[in-house]
C-alpha cells in the first residue's frame, strides 16, 4: 500500500522536475546553441525531394557538442538523410562563436495526402527546429496515362494520332504493355520515337511520350468512337479513353442490279433501264439529280429525275428510258449517266448497242417473195405447154 | 391426145408428178427427168476444157490473192502480239500487198466470167446443133430444160465459189496458224452465199442471150460486154454524171449530201457494185453504214467498234434482196423468153 503510494508520489515528482528542466533550459539553449534555416515552410509535390541548408551557431565562449536527429513527427514514408561533408552525421561539433552548415535532404513520398506536414530536427539540449512541408498534390503510388487532346475529329480516311503520357509515379522502374481497345477494323499503333512499339520501359517518377496512331476502317459511320487505352503491367496499370469523332465520307455509286453496263436499242427505239443510286460513304446523300450525256439527238428520261435523300448503305431504283435517235447508226455508242448529288457525284458510262430495225429486213423478204411468187406465176402461165 | 392426157395426169399431180415416169417407164425408177437433165448437164460442164481453164484462171488468181494477204498481214502484223487485230481471219479476204488484189477484188472481177462461160452457150449451142429438138421431143416439161440449164449452172458455180472459199480459208489457217471464230466463219459462208447468187446472176444473164442470140459468139461477146460494162466503164460514166451535175455552191451541205446520195443510188444500180459493197461490208465488221457520209449528230459519242453478224447482215440486206431480185427477174425474162420461142427440128 505505502510503496504504491510512493511510487505515485516519486511519478509526479519526476514530471515536475522534468517540467521544470524543460522550461528552464529552453531560453538557456536558444542562448547557447542556433539552428537555422532559410526555408523552413516548402510546399512540395510527391516522389520531389527537398534540400534544407541548416546553420548550427553557437553562441558559448565554449565548444558546443551537439547530436543531430531528425524527427519525422509521425509521417511513415518520408525519407530523410543530414549529411555534412558527403556523409551522414549523428553528432557535430561546433567551435566557440562558429558555426557549420549540415544538409537535410527530404524525399516527399509517392503516396501522399495533400496537406501541412511538420518535422523537427532536434538537436538534444539545444532545442530543435521546426521544418514544414506542404505537400499540395495527392501522392500515389500508381502510373498515370493522360493526354492534352484525348477528342479528334476527321474523316473515315484520315488517321488520327494522339499524344499520351505516360507517368510512372511508383518508386520502381515499370515496363508497360501497351494496348488500345479500337473498333474491330481500325487499326491502332503505338510510337515513340518515330518506332512502333507494344510496350515501353519508364523510370520512376518519370513521363515518357507516346503517339497513338489510330487508322479507322475506311467504312466506319459517322459516329463518336471511344478508344479505351491502358498501360498496364502485373503490379500496376493506367487508362485513358480516347475520342475519334468521325464526321462521315461521302461515296455515291450509279450501276445497275446486275452491274452490267451495256444494253442495246432499236434505232428509232426505246429501251428502259433499271438503275441503282447506291449511297456507299457513311453520311446521308440529299438532292441527288440525274443527268445524261447522250448522242445527239438522244433522249433519256429518269424516274425519278431527283432524289432527295439517301441513307448511308442504302440504295434507290431509278428508271432510264432511252430513246434513240432515228438516224443512229448500227454499232456502239456511248451514253454516260451521272448522280450528282450536293455532296458528291458518279458517272455510269453505258455502251449502247444499236441495232437496225427489222422491219426492213421483213420488206426486204417481202420484195424477194413478191419476185419469187411473180417468177412462179410466169412459170404457170408459159410452163408446161 | 395421149400427150393430153399426159398434160392432164401432171397437173393433177402437180409439176413434177408421176407422168414422166408413167411415161418413161422401163427407164430408172425413181429419178425424175427434170433431174437426169441437171446430172447430164452438171457432167458436161465439169468434163468440158471451157470450165478446166476457167477453174484454173481462178484458182490461181486466189492462191495469188492468199499470198498476196498472207505476205501484208505478215508485214504489218509481225512483232508485238497486241497489234494483231480483230478478225484477223477475215483480213485474208480483203488485206493486199499492193501488188497483187486481194481475194474479193479477184472474186468481184473474175467471178461474172464463171457465170458467162458456163451460161453463154447454154441454149444456142443446143440449137445448132439440133439436140434441143430432141430433148424437147422426149417427155419432158419444156421449161424443165430451161431450169435445169440453170440449177445445174447454179450448182456448178455453188461448188467452184465455196471450194475457192475453203481453199482459202484452209490455207490461211495453215499459213497463219489463227483460227477463225464462228462469227468470222460464218461471215465467210454468207460471203461465199452471196457470191453465189452474185454469180449466178451472171449466169442468168448469159443464158438470156444465149436464148436470144442464135450465134454462140455473139452471146459470149454480149455478156462478156455487159461484164466489161458494169466492172469497167459503168463507174467511169457515174464519175462522169457525177462531175457534169456536181452542185455550184460546194459550200451548200445539203446539196452536196444530196449529190453523194444521188451518185451512190446510181453505183447501185451495178450489180457489181452491189456485190463489192456486200461483201466487203461482210468482211469488215467495223463497217456501220454504207451512206457516204455521216453527219455529226450520228458520230457524236460513236464507238468504232464492230457490228455483230446480223447487224452487218441487216446492212447489206437490201443489197442482198436486190441482187436475188435482179437473179430472179432475169430469169423470168429468159424463161419467158424461151417459152416463146419455136423450136424447130431442124435450126
Amino acid at each position: 500500500m505505502s510503496s504504491s503510494i510512493r511510487r505515485k508520489l516519486s511519478f509526479r515528482m519526476l514530471l515536475a522536475v522534468l517540467a521544470g528542466l524543460i522550461g528552464f533550459s529552453a531560453p538557456a539553449a536558444a542562448a547557447d546553441v542556433d539552428l537555422y534555416t532559410a526555408y523552413t515552410h516548402m510546399a512540395a509535390t510527391p516522389g520531389q525531394s527537398l534540400t534544407y541548408t541548416i546553420d548550427i551557431i553557437n553562441n558559448t565562449g565554449q565548444i558546443q557538442t551537439i547530436p543531430l536527429e531528425f524527427d519525422n513527427g509521425g509521417h511513415e514514408g518520408w525519407e530523410a538523410e543530414l549529411t555534412a561533408g558527403g556523409n551522414q552525421i549523428r553528432q557535430i561539433s561546433i567551435r566557440p562563436e562558429g558555426e557549420r552548415s549540415v544538409t537535410l535532404t527530404l524525399k516527399v513520398p509517392l503516396q501522399v495526402n495533400r496537406g501541412d506536414y511538420t518535422f523537427r530536427v532536434n538537436a538534444g539540449p539545444h532545442g530543435s527546429l521546426p521544418i514544414r512541408v506542404t505537400v499540395v498534390e495527392e501522392g500515389t503510388y500508381r502510373s498515370e496515362l493522360t493526354s492534352d487532346q484525348p477528342n479528334l475529329q476527321g474523316h473515315s480516311d484520315s488517321d488520327f494520332s494522339y499524344s499520351l503520357k505516360l507517368n510512372n509515379r511508383t518508386a520502381e522502374k515499370q515496363t508497360y504493355a501497351l494496348s488500345a481497345d479500337v473498333p474491330q477494323g481500325w487499326d491502332a499503333r503505338f510510337q515513340s520515337g518515330g518506332n512502333n512499339i507494344t510496350s515501353i520501359e519508364v523510370e520512376p517518377n518519370a513521363t515518357q511520350t507516346i503517339t497513338l496512331r489510330v487508322t479507322p476502317s475506311s467504312n466506319a459511320a459517322a459516329d463518336t468512337y471511344r478508344i479505351p487505352v491502358r498501360a498496364s503491367n502485373n503490379t500496376t496499370s493506367a487508362e485513358l479513353t480516347l475520342e475519334a469523332v468521325i464526321t462521315g465520307t461521302y461515296a455515291i455509286q450509279l450501276t445497275t442490279p446486275d452491274e452490267r453496263l451495256s444494253t442495246s436499242i432499236t434505232a428509232g427505239g426505246t429501251r428502259s433501264l433499271e438503275l441503282l443510286v447506291k449511297n456507299t460513304g457513311s453520311a446521308d446523300l440529299t438532292d441527288i439529280n440525274l443527268t445524261s450525256t447522250a448522242p445527239a439527238n438522244w433522249e433519256v428520261t429518269f424516274e425519278p429525275k431527283t432524289i432527295n435523300v439517301i441513307k448511308p448503305g442504302q440504295s434507290v431504283p431509278v428508271t432510264a428510258t432511252i430513246k434513240s435517235a432515228k438516224e443512229a447508226l448500227p454499232g456502239d455508242y456511248v451514253l454516260s449517266m451521272t448522280a450528282s448529288a450536293a455532296e458528291k457525284s458518279t458517272d455510269a458510262v453505258f455502251r449502247v448497242t444499236v441495232k437496225t430495225s427489222m422491219l426492213w429486213g421483213w420488206v426486204g423478204v417481202l420484195i424477194g417473195l413478191a419476185v419469187i411468187g411473180g417468177v412462179y406465176w410466169l412459170m404457170r402461165k408459159y410452163g408446161r405447154r | 391426145m395421149s400427150e393430153q392426157g399426159i398434160a392432164k395426169v401432171r397437173r393433177l399431180f402437180g409439176p413434177k408428178g408421176a407422168a414422166p415416169e408413167a411415161a418413161k417407164a422401163g427407164a430408172e425408177k425413181i429419178t425424175p427427168p427434170f433431174w437426169v437433165m441437171v446430172h447430164k448437164e452438171f457432167g458436161d460442164h465439169i468434163n468440158s476444157w471451157r470450165f478446166i481453164i476457167l477453174l484454173a484462171i481462178v484458182t490461181v488468181a486466189s492462191i495469188g490473192s492468199i499470198y498476196s494477204a498472207i505476205t501484208a498481214l505478215s508485214e504489218g502484223f509481225s512483232g508485238s502480239y497486241e497489234a494483231v487485230p480483230e478478225f484477223l481471219f477475215l483480213h485474208m479476204f480483203t488485206v493486199s500487198n499492193g501488188v497483187m488484189p486481194n481475194f474479193l477484188t479477184f472474186i468481184s472481177f473474175l467471178a461474172p466470167l464463171i457465170g458467162i462461160a458456163i451460161g453463154f452457150d447454154a441454149v444456142n449451142s443446143e440449137r445448132t446443133k439440133g439436140t434441143l429438138s430432141r430433148v424437147i421431143s422426149q417427155p419432158v416439161y419444156r421449161d424443165d430444160f430451161l431450169n435445169a440449164k440453170f440449177v445445174a449452172g447454179l450448182q456448178l458455180i455453188a461448188v467452184v465459189v465455196f471450194a475457192l472459199g475453203f481453199l482459202v480459208m484452209g490455207l490461211g489457217l495453215f499459213m497463219i496458224g489463227y483460227p477463225p471464230t464462228p462469227e468470222e466463219f460464218l461471215r465467210v459462208l454468207a460471203t461465199l452465199v452471196i457470191t453465189v447468187v452474185y454469180v449466178g446472176l451472171w449466169l442468168n444473164l448469159s443464158i438470156f442471150f444465149s436464148i436470144r442470140f442464135k450465134q454462140a459468139a455473139t452471146s459470149a461477146l454480149a455478156g462478156i460486154a455487159l461484164w466489161i460494162f458494169f466492172l469497167v466503164f459503168y463507174g467511169l460514166i457515174v464519175n462522169l454524171i457525177g462531175q457534169a451535175t456536181a452542185p455550184s455552191n460546194p459550200n451548200d451541205a445539203a446539196a452536196v449530201v444530196a449529190h453523194q446520195n444521188f451518185l451512190m443510188f446510181l453505183s447501185r444500180l451495178s450489180p457489181a457494185y452491189l456485190f463489192q459493197e456486200a461483201a466487203t461490208t461482210l468482211m469488215l465488221p467495223n463497217t456501220r453504214t454504207l451512206n457516204p457520209f455521216i453527219t455529226l449528230e450520228q458520230g457524236y459519242l460513236a464507238i468504232d467498234a464492230p457490228l455483230s453478224f446480223g447487224q452487218s447482215l441487216l446492212l447489206i440486206w437490201p443489197h442482198i434482196v436486190a441482187l436475188i431480185s435482179m437473179t430472179l427477174i432475169v430469169f423470168a425474162a429468159s424463161f419467158v423468153l424461151f417459152m416463146r420461142q419455136e423450136i424447130r427440128s431442124r435450126s
